[in-house]
């Protein structure tokens, strides 16, 4: 997961990883077919 | 990665903790975090009647959800602030929230009860849409809690949110802001009401993931109007250095509590009056809002 966020250059404090219904931890394993949601959690102002 | 407590799997890290948590454990840890705040500034006494300004976003609905699990009783309120389907969307999930759990939500409607909104007032102001909307909303909620008889405004400012208001506060140097930014804001005899932020310690990421772990629908779309917004750029620019060194944003603004908010407080606080025009405390003849409200009067009419 982390090389996953690093690939796409986004800080792991500004976003949750969700795959379905579950929260994925840095060292989570993402199979070939899985799909994730990358949410921001940024908001405000 | 294993949850600290029971040494179950892990659905979160908070690395600033140095700990993983199940979703459990991360409840009860966010739970404390929020207790223990509450209680190192006294922020509520006996019998307080407890105001909760509700957006639909992930905060305040974490907020209300953590009060209300902790056993206080707080009532909601939602500002329509008219900013089109955001607006639309936010308070019915706000009100979905509330009437799942049998809690009391006000809403206050700027359109309809002003006669403009905020994209409106921010263009006849000249002012960017989130200093508009500031405005607007410290000055709707002041004036809940008095329409209402509420004794403290509850508000879902989080670290990351005290943190970037810190450092923008820092960055412009805003001596009068720097002596006034603190987890709990007195009442004052001008008329402002007390208001308080049980959130300060917890991440906006733990918020997210509490809301998640809870099951609340929340609503994920940024506010349109705030593209851009400086306070959120400032976050993304904590969050990187937060990365390279887990625990920055809390050292940062406990910190400033500690030891850098004094240094501010020389001076006398400004004296608060009556506004002339809607009697709202303020520091000059008219208060802020009402001088918008009149431009925004003013740039309609032409």
């Amino acid at each position: 997961m982390k090389q996953l966020l690093d690939r796409f250059e986004v800080v792991s404090e500004s976003v949750l990883v969700i795959r379905g219904d579950e929260l994925l931890t840095s060292d989570a394993r993402l199979e070939p077919d899985d799909v994730v949601e990358l949410r921001p959690v940024i908001s405000g102002g | 990665m294993k949850c600290r407590v029971c040494r179950d799997k892990a659905v979160i890290e908070v690395r600033r903790h140095n700990a993983g948590f199940c979703r459990q454990h991360f409840i009860d840890h966010i739970h404390r975090q929020v207790d223990r705040t509450i209680h190192d500034h006294d922020m509520f006494s006996p019998g307080d009647r407890l105001l909760l300004g509700v957006s639909g976003g992930k905060d305040s609905l974490a907020l209300w959800n953590i009060l209300t699990e902790l056993g206080y009783r707080v009532d909601g309120v939602y500002l329509h602030l008219g900013i089109g389907d955001y607006s639309s969307e936010s308070l019915v999930l706000s009100q979905a929230f509330a009437q799942e759990r049998g809690l009391e939500l006000r809403v206050m409607d700027l359109p309809s009860e002003r006669g403009f909104s905020v994209p409106e007032a921010a263009r006849a102001s000249r002012r960017t849409p989130c200093s508009a909307c500031g405005l607007s909303k410290r000055y709707l909620l002041n004036q809940a809690a008095d329409d209402f008889g509420y004794d403290v405004l509850v508000m879902g400012h989080n670290l990351d949110d005290e943190a970037a208001t810190l450092f923008s506060n820092v960055i412009g140097w805003e001596t009068d802001y720097l002596a006034r930014q603190s987890p709990v804001l007195p009442a004052t005899d001008g008329g402002l009401a007390r208001k308080v932020k049980p959130l300060v310690r917890v991440a906006e990421r733990e918020t997210a993931a509490y809301a998640v772990l809870q099951g609340i629908e929340y609503e994920v779309e940024e506010c349109p109007m705030a593209a851009g917004n400086t306070v959120n750029r400032y976050k993304q620019w904590l969050n990187r250095l937060e990365e390279e060194s887990p625990g920055l944003k809390t050292r940062f603004l406990t910190g400033f509590w500690d030891k850098g908010r004094m240094a501010f407080q020389a001076g006398e606080p400004p004296e608060l009056r009556a506004c002339d025009e809607c009697g709202q405390p303020t520091t000059a003849d008219i208060c802020a809002f009402c001088r918008l409200s009149a431009r925004v009067r003013e740039v309609s009419a032409r």
